[in-house]
C-alpha cells in the first residue's frame, strides 16, 4: 500500500513519519510539501491514497483532490485538516472520501486507512475499480429531488419531511451519511439514520448543500434500457422496512433496528454504481443473467470478476460508513460463504429474500433463496416463517410500498 | 303661458240684444261672450262648456229664463254658473223673488243702464279671477309641500340606507310618483368614466328585452346631463334626434328627463326618467334635480361609510399584528378613547372601565412607578413619554414600548396621544442577534486559531508518540546492555570503576521512565488543549438560528471545558450523563447560551457561599431519559436564589448584575426557545442550600423515523 501525505508544514510531514515509523513495513508513504509536488509524484507512480490537508497556499487540498479524482480516479482521497470553517468542509465534501480533523491520533488515522483499504483487493480489473473510487455521489430519483426541493424552497420547511424524503431515496440517503460521517461534525457512527443526520445538519446547511452547491444530482434514467431505477428504488426500500420490522420483531433496540434499515436500504448500492459508470458492461451482465436464467451476483462475477454487493460495500467503506454497514452489504446475498459477521446481516440477509419471495420484481432472474444454513449458525434456525408473515403483514397495512 | 280666459254666455232671443251684449261685455280684459238665442241652446252649451257667468232674458219664447235657469241647476247642479236674470224695469217684484227662488245671482233691467251691466258683469269676472287664483295658489301650496315631504322623505332614506343601492330606489321611487314618471333607472359612471353603468330599471310596465350587460355609453341626451352638469329633459323623445341611440327592443320612451348625480363638482352618475303622462315640466325638472342631489348625497355617504369602515379595518388589524394599541386622552373631558388592540397589549379585560388611571394596572409592580411617573411628567410639563416597562399578563411578562405626548384640540384643550406596543419578540430577536454576534466573532476568531493550533498539535503529538516507541523500543536495547556490561566486567575486560563514571544502567531506566512520563503528561495536556479548542470552535458553530438536533451531553461537556476557570478551585464538578441518551430538537444556539449562563451563575452562587478555597463546593450535571423525555439537571449548593428574585428570574430585562453587564434576555431567551420545542425550564431554590436547574425536552415523538 502507497500512501501519500500532502501538507505545507513541513514538520507536519515529518511528524508524520515519525509516528507512522512502526507502519514502515506495511506502508510505503511518501510525503509532498504542496499541490503540485503531490501532482508530480502521482505522474510518476500509483499510489493508493492520498491524505492532504485543506489550506494550503497555491492549490487548496479540495482543488488537489478535485484534480486527484480526475488524473488519478483510483486513488482513495482523505482530507486532513486543522480547519473547522464550515464553508471550507463543503468544499471538500464532493472530492474527498474521508474527511478528518488534526489533531488525529495514531491509531483512527491507521484505523480510517486500512479500513478504506481493506475491500480494494475485491478487484481484479482495476478499471472498474478506478470508476467507483472516482464517484463523489450518487444520483437521486428525480421525483424524490423535487420533493427535496419543494421541501427546502418552503418558509417552514420542516426537518423531519426532509429527513423523512431523503430516507425514501438510495443515493441521496448514502451522500448525507458520507457528509455526517465526516468528524468535521464530531459525530462519527453517532448518526446511523437519514432523519438524524438531517436534523444534525439543519436547514440552513442542508439548503446551502443541496439548492447552492448542488452536492446532490437527479439521476439520469435513460442510461439503462434494462433495468428500472424505480423498481430498483422500490426494492430497496421495502427491503429496508421490511429488514427493520423484522430486527425490531427480534427484540432489537432502536438503534439495531435503524442500522438495519440504512444497511438494507444501500444494500443494492453497487447496482446504482455499475448501471451509472459501466453502463455498457452491466448492460452486457443484465443480459447474460436474463439469458442464462442465473442470479446477477453470478453473472457479475464471471463477466466483471466483482460483485455488486462487494463494490456497495468497498463504496461505503471508502465513505466512512461503519464495517457493520459495510459488511451487511456485501453479504446481503450469500452470507453464509464469509465467516464472522456483524448480527444486522442475517436481517438484511432475510429481508431481501422475502422480497425477492413476496414482490418478484425481476421475474426473469433467477431466486434469491434464503440461506437457513447461514441463519442456523446465527442461532436463527425455523424464524422465517414469522419473518415472512411480519413482512405480510407490513405489506398488508401498506406500509410496504 | 297661454292667457287665461274667461267664458260668458248671453242668452237672448233678440239679435239686436245679443250684438250689444257681445260688444260691451266683448271690451272686458279676459272675456270671450258666448251667445244662445233659446233656453234649450243656453243649456246645451252651459252643459259643454265651462262658463263662469250666464246673463238669462227671462222673457223668452218656448223656454223661458226660469225654466232654463231651473234645468241647468237640475243638470249641472252645484257647477251650475251663477246666472243674472235680464227683465223688464219696474215689472213685478215677484219676478225678482222668483228670479233669487230660481238660484239668480243678480238681476238687471231693461231699459240697460250699460256702464251698470259692465260693472256688474265685471264684478262675477272678477270674483271668477280671484276665485282661479286662489285655487291654483292652493294647487301650488300642496305641491311645494308634497315635493318637500317626499324630498324630505328621500333626506330620511340616505340615513336610514348605507347601502346606495337601496337608497337609490327609494328615492327613485318617491322622484317617480312626485314627477308622475312612470319608468327609469339610476346609473353610476363606470371606473374607466366611458359608460354608463344601471344600477336598478324600472320599465313601468311596458316590454323592454335590451340586455342589461350591454355596454352603454355616455352620448345622446345623457351626454348632455354629464356634460353640462344640469337636468335635461325632452318631452318628444321618439321624434327628437337623440331616438337614433336608442337600440333595439328599448322601452318606448314618450319623454324622458335625466338628473345628474354631482360628488364635488363631478357627475359620477344619472337618475334617469321616463314617460311621464304629459311630459315633463320644468318643475319636474328641478324636482329631478333635487333628487339627483339626494341620490349624490346618499352616494357620497356610502362610499365615505365604505371608506372609513375599510380604514378602521385596517387600522385595526395593522394593529393587531403590530401588536400596537393606541388612544386618546382629553384631558378637560376626562375621556378616553382607545383602540381594541390596547387592552390586548396592556393585558386589560372586559373589566376595565376604560379610565386613564388604571391603564397602565398590569405594569410590572417594579416598572410601576416609573410608567406612572413619566405619565405624570407629561401631562403636567407636556414632557414626552418614551419608555419600555414590562405588563404582566397572567402568567405571562410581556414588554411593552410606550410612547406618548401632548396635543392640544382646536378648541385649545390638551390632549394626550399615545401608543403602546408589544416588544418582546423584537426584544427577543435582538437579543439573539447580540448572542449571534458575539457567536459569529467567536467561531471566525476560534476557526483561525483552531487551524495554527491544530497543525503543530498534530505533530507534537506524532512526535511525542515518535518518542514514546522510541523509548520503549529502548528498553530492550538497556536490557541487552547491562547482560554485555556485566559479562564485560564479569570478564574482567574493564573495571567497574571505568564504567561507573558513565551512565548507569539503572539511570537509563530511571531515564526512560522519565521521558515515558513526561510523554504521558504532555499527551494528556496535549489532549486538553485540543478538547478546548474543539469545545470553542463547536460552540461558536451554534450560531442560534433554525432548529436541529443537540447532543446534550456534549454540550454540557462544552460548556464545562469553557467555564473551568469560572468554576475551578470554587467547586467539584461532576458529571453524570446518561451514555446514548437520545438527541433533543431544538435552538442550539439558545441551549449552549442557557448552560453556559446557568454554569456561570452556580459558581457565582457557590463562590458567594464559600468563597474560593473550601473544598465544599459541588456541581453535579446529570442527564437521563424518562417516560419519553430527556432531562438536565444542573445543581448547586450554592446560596440559592433570593427569594424576591425567584419569581423574576425568567423575566425579560431582570439582571442582577450590573447595567451594562448583562441584558437579563438569558434565560427568558432560552425559556422561551425550549417552551417553543415543547420543553419546560425550571428551578427549585433553597435559600442558603442550593439551586437545581432542570432542562425537560420532549423526546421526537417519531419512533419509526420512516413513513410513506
Amino acid at each position: 500500500m502507497r500512501i501519500l501525505f500532502v501538507d505545507d508544514d513541513k514538520k507536519l510531514l515529518r511528524g508524520m513519519r515519525r509516528m507512522l515509523m512502526s507502519k514502515r513495513c506495511g506502508w510505503e508513504m511518501d510525503f509532498a510539501p504542496g499541490g503540485p509536488a503531490a501532482l508530480d509524484m502521482l505522474a510518476a507512480r500509483d499510489f493508493d491514497i492520498i491524505i492532504a490537508d485543506m489550506r494550503m497556499p497555491g492549490m487548496d487540498g479540495a482543488e488537489l483532490l478535485g484534480i486527484v479524482q480526475q488524473k488519478h480516479p483510483g486513488v482513495v482521497r482523505i482530507v486532513l485538516s486543522g480547519h473547522s470553517d464550515r464553508d471550507y468542509i463543503m468544499k471538500a465534501v464532493r472530492p474527498a472520501h474521508q474527511f478528518l480533523s488534526k489533531p488525529c491520533s495514531e491509531d483512527e488515522l491507521i484505523e480510517v486507512i486500512e479500513r478504506a483499504f481493506s475491500l480494494r483487493s475485491i478487484f481484479t480489473d482495476t478499471a472498474i475499480r478506478d470508476t467507483v473510487t472516482r464517484l463523489d455521489t450518487l444520483p437521486t430519483l428525480p421525483q424524490i429531488y423535487n420533493e427535496l426541493q419543494a421541501e427546502l424552497d418552503k418558509e417552514e420547511s420542516s426537518l423531519v419531511s426532509i429527513g423523512e424524503i431523503v430516507s425514501r431515496d438510495v443515493g441521496l440517503t448514502a451522500d448525507i451519511l458520507k457528509l455526517v460521517n465526516s468528524s468535521f461534525f464530531g459525530l462519527k457512527h453517532e448518526v446511523q439514520t437519514p432523519v438524524q443526520a438531517v436534523t444534525y445538519l439543519g436547514l440552513d446547511v442542508l439548503r446551502g448543500l443541496i439548492l447552492f452547491d448542488g452536492l446532490f444530482t437527479p439521476l439520469d434514467e435513460v442510461r439503462l434500457r434494462q433495468m428500472s431505477f424505480d423498481q430498483l428504488w422500490r426494492h430497496s426500500l421495502v427491503t429496508a422496512r421490511f429488514a427493520k420490522a423484522i430486527a425490531r420483531s427480534e427484540g432489537n433496540k432502536r438503534s439495531v433496528s435503524d442500522q438495519c434499515f440504512v444497511s438494507a436500504l444501500l444494500h443494492d448500492v453497487g447496482k446504482l454504481v455499475l448501471a451509472q459508470g459501466l453502463t455498457e458492461r452491466y448492460e452486457a451482465v443484465l443480459t447474460a443473467a436474463r439469458e442464462g436464467n442465473m442470479p446477477i451476483l453470478e453473472a457479475e462475477r464471471d463477466i466483471l470478476g466483482v460483485s455488486h454487493a462487494q463494490i456497495g460495500g468497498y463504496l461505503l467503506g471508502l465513505w466512512g460508513f461503519s464495517p457493520d454497514v459495510v459488511l451487511s452489504v456485501v453479504n446481503h446475498n450469500m452470507p453464509s460463504e464469509t465467516g464472522d459477521l456483524p448480527p444486522i446481516v442475517p436481517y438484511v440477509h432475510a429481508a431481501n429474500a422475502l422480497e425477492h419471495e413476496l414482490i418478484t420484481i425481476n421475474d426473469g432472474y433467477a431466486p434469491h433463496p434464503m440461506d437457513e444454513a447461514f441463519l442456523a449458525t446465527q442461532g436463527m434456525s425455523g424464524r422465517t416463517e414469522a419473518w415472512r408473515q411480519t413482512c405480510e403483514e407490513l405489506l398488508h397495512n401498506g406500509e410496504g410500498s | 303661458m297661454q292667457e287665461e280666459r274667461i267664458d260668458i254666455l248671453v242668452v237672448d232671443d233678440e239679435e239686436t240684444n245679443q250684438i250689444m251684449y257681445s260688444r260691451i261685455l266683448g271690451r272686458l280684459p279676459q272675456v270671450d261672450v258666448h251667445v244662445a238665442s233659446t233656453g234649450r241652446d243656453a243649456v246645451r252649451k252651459v252643459e259643454a262648456g265651462d262658463f263662469c257667468l250666464v246673463l238669462l232674458d227671462i222673457m223668452m219664447p218656448g223656454m223661458d229664463g226660469f225654466e232654463t235657469a231651473r234645468t241647468m241647476r237640475e243638470s249641472l247642479g252645484e257647477r251650475t254658473p251663477p246666472i243674472i236674470f235680464i227683465t223688464a224695469y219696474g215689472k213685478d217684484e215677484r219676478d225678482k223673488i222668483r228670479g233669487f227662488e230660481e238660484g239668480a245671482a243678480d238681476f238687471l233691467f231693461k231699459p240697460y243702464d250699460l256702464n251698470l251691466l259692465e260693472k256688474k258683469v265685471k264684478v262675477f269676472v272678477d270674483m271668477e279671477l280671484g276665485k282661479r287664483a286662489l285655487e291654483k295658489a292652493l294647487e301650488w301650496q300642496k305641491r311645494q309641500s308634497d315635493k318637500i315631504s317626499a324630498l324630505l322623505e328621500g333626506a330620511r332614506d340616505i340615513l336610514a340606507y348605507a347601502h346606495f343601492p337601496e337608497a337609490a330606489r327609494r328615492i327613485f321611487n318617491r322622484c317617480c310618483r312626485i314627477t308622475g314618471a312612470t319608468a327609469g333607472y339610476v346609473a353610476l359612471l363606470s371606473r374607466d368614466g366611458q359608460e354608463n353603468e344601471v344600477l336598478f330599471l324600472e320599465a313601468g310596465g311596458r316590454a323592454c328585452s335590451v340586455d342589461p350587460e350591454l355596454p352603454m355609453p355616455i352620448r345622446g341626451l345623457r351626454a348632455v346631463a354629464y356634460r353640462e352638469k344640469r337636468t335635461v329633459a325632452d318631452n318628444d323623445f321618439m321624434h327628437g334626434k337623440w331616438v337614433r341611440f336608442m337600440p333595439k327592443g328599448h322601452v318606448s320612451l314618450d319623454n324622458v328627463m335625466f338628473a345628474p348625480l354631482i360628488i364635488d363638482d363631478c357627475v359620477v352618475g344619472v337618475l334617469g326618467l321616463a314617460n311621464k303622462p304629459g311630459g315633463f315640466t320644468t318643475d319636474d325638472e328641478q324636482v329631478a334635480q333635487a333628487f339627483g342631489e339626494l341620490a349624490a348625497i346618499s352616494l357620497h355617504n356610502a362610499r365615505t361609510l365604505d371608506i372609513q369602515q375599510r380604514t378602521t379595518r385596517l387600522m385595526r388589524h395593522g394593529q393587531q399584528i403590530a401588536g400596537l394599541g393606541s388612544f386618546e386622552w382629553d384631558e378637560h373631558e376626562d375621556s378616553l378613547y382607545c383602540s381594541d388592540e390596547l387592552a390586548v397589549v396592556l393585558g386589560l379585560d372586559d373589566a376595565w372601565g376604560g379610565d386613564i388611571r388604571t391603564l397602565f394596572l398590569n405594569a410590572h409592580p417594579d416598572d410601576r412607578k416609573a410608567v406612572d411617573t413619566a405619565f405624570q411628567t407629561l401631562i403636567r410639563d407636556g414632557q414626552e413619554v418614551d419608555i419600555e416597562f414590562r405588563i404582566v399578563r397572567g402568567s405571562d411578562v410581556r414588554v411593552v414600548h410606550l410612547q406618548a405626548n401632548m396635543d392640544l384640540t382646536r378648541a385649545g384643550q390638551k390632549v394626550v396621544v399615545g401608543a403602546c406596543q408589544d416588544v418582546t419578540e423584537r426584544r427577543e430577536m435582538e437579543q439573539r442577534a447580540v448572542i449571534t454576534q458575539k457567536l459569529d466573532a467567536l467561531g471566525q476568531l476560534a476557526g483561525g486559531m483552531a487551524h495554527e493550533i491544530n497543525t503543530p498539535l498534530q505533530y507534537i503529538t506524532n512526535n511525542l508518540g515518535y518518542i514514546a516507541s522510541s523509548c520503549t523500543s529502548l528498553h530492550g536495547f538497556i536490557d541487552a546492555w547491562e547482560g554485555l556490561t556485566k559479562k564485560v566486567t564479569q570478564a574482567g575486560i574493564v573495571d567497574e570503576g571505568e564504567q561507573g563514571e558513565r551512565i548507569s544502567c539503572d539511570e537509563l531506566r530511571e531515564i526512560q521512565e522519565g521521558v515515558k512520563g513526561a510523554v504521558e503528561d504532555s499527551m494528556a495536556g496535549l489532549k486538553k488543549v485540543s478538547a478546548i479548542i474543539q469545545s470553542l470552535v463547536r460552540f461558536a458553530r451554534m450560531v442560534p438560528e433554525g432548529e436541529a438536533c443537540c447532543n446534550l451531553n456534549r454540550m454540557v461537556e462544552d460548556t464545562a471545558v469553557l467555564t473551568e476557570n469560572h468554576w475551578k478551585g470554587v467547586a467539584e464538578m461532576s458529571l453524570d450523563l446518561a451514555s446514548g441518551l437520545p438527541a433533543v430538537v431544538c435552538m442550539p444556539g439558545d441551549i449552549s447560551n442557557c448552560l453556559l449562563n446557568l454554569f456561570l451563575n452556580a459558581a457565582q452562587a457557590l463562590r458567594a457561599k464559600y468563597g474560593t478555597s473550601n473544598g465544599e463546593g459541588r456541581i453535579a450535571i446529570r442527564t437521563w431519559e424518562e417516560n419519553g423525555k430527556v432531562l438536565l439537571t444542573i445543581e448547586d449548593n450554592g446560596v440559592g436564589i433570593p427569594e424576591e428574585y425567584r419569581d423574576k428570574i425568567f423575566e425579560p430585562f431582570f439582571t442582577t448584575k450590573d447595567v451594562g453587564e448583562g441584558t437579563g434576555m438569558g434565560l427568558a431567551v432560552a425559556r422561551s426557545s425550549i417552551m417553543a420545542h415543547g420543553g419546560t425550564l425550571d428551578f427549585v431554590s433553597e435559600s442558603g442550600k442550593g439551586t437545581v436547574f432542570t432542562l425537560e425536552f420532549p423526546m421526537s415523538e417519531d419512533d419509526s423515523p420512516v413513513r410513506g
